[in-house]
């Protein structure tokens, strides 16, 4: 049906080919066009979702630390407390209130 | 497949990331423009809903993209899908009607051999032109060309002798003309 010698390209049309470009730049509405595509199927985050998301977790971290540190100084002024003795007079209260209600 | 594409794939397939794929966007759709545009034989118009479809099909199957060969050519391999669907389905407006439009020069306007080869590529019936641009300008050999248009070999082989004859047929033609005008 054909022969080879006469499919062959010429070196001339060869080099035309291969100087083909290979890229088109697109329109400036395309990328915009394909996002707005993309989102509405769910297969992209908001930008704002994901920002948010983000902060929520820095707002949580944040909040677990403080309440850790909260509670490792109140540890810390309790103990210091009873170290001093501050605790003491409470004890001749509390005897002291039992004999008057006995 | 680059580690950057595939840093890109892997951001988009974690959570999604909008810049991800906006980066991974602006380094593939310029190719895959150009490869749609000559599949087509169409303007950049009609090609550019080929390519949003194009992304759209390859955005739902990026999970499954192995890297077996690059994401540039698996993403090619997607828009060569979906613009036989679009020849199938003759939506697009005629050839003569197209080639109006395109910012291809005519043929008594051209100044560059680039250009004319692409007009006469652009004139050539959708198989043989399939099968041309896939063998002369993208590379593939007749065996990958069977795989991925669906057709054996030897039709393969025997779609480009015709576009190639046809195209030869076109540019020498328009060379007379130009000689005589």
């Amino acid at each position: 049906m054909f022969n080879d010698e006469e499919i062959e390209l010429t070196d001339a049309e060869r080099a035309a080919f291969t100087a083909l470009p290979r890229e088109r730049t697109p329109s400036d509405l395309l990328e915009g066009r394909v996002m707005n595509a993309l989102k509405s199927r769910g297969f992209l985050s908001p930008v704002s979702r994901r920002k948010s998301r983000f902060a929520m977790i820095a707002l949580r971290s944040a909040a677990a630390i403080l309440i850790f540190v909260a509670g490792a100084l109140t540890e810390r002024f309790v103990s210091d407390r009873n170290a001093k003795g501050e605790t003491a007079p409470v004890q001749p209260v509390r005897t002291a209130q039992m004999e008057l209600w006995i | 497949m680059s580690d950057t594409d595939k840093a890109l794939i892997a951001q988009i397939a974690g959570d999604g990331s909008e810049a991800a794929f906006r980066e991974l966007f602006g380094r593939h759709t310029p190719r895959l423009l150009q490869f749609v545009m000559r599949i087509l034989g169409s303007s950049a118009g009609d090609a550019e809903d080929v390519v949003q479809e194009t992304w759209l099909r390859a955005a739902s199957a990026l999970k499954d993209f192995r890297g077996d060969s690059s994401f540039g050519t698996w993403l090619c391999g997607i828009g060569l899908n979906a613009s036989l669907e679009q020849l199938r389905r003759g939506t697009r407006r005629s050839r003569e009607e197209s080639l109006g439009d395109m910012d291809l020069p005519g043929r008594s306007s051209h100044t560059d051999e680039r250009m004319d080869l692409d007009w006469a590529i652009a004139k050539l019936p959708p198989g043989g032109r399939s099968v041309l641009v896939l063998h002369d300008v993208e590379g593939f050999t007749h065996d990958e060309i069977a795989g991925l248009l669906g057709i054996a070999e030897g039709t393969s082989k025997a779609q480009l002798f015709k576009a190639r004859r046809t195209m030869r047929a076109l540019l020498t033609r328009q060379e007379i003309e130009e000689n005589v005008q």
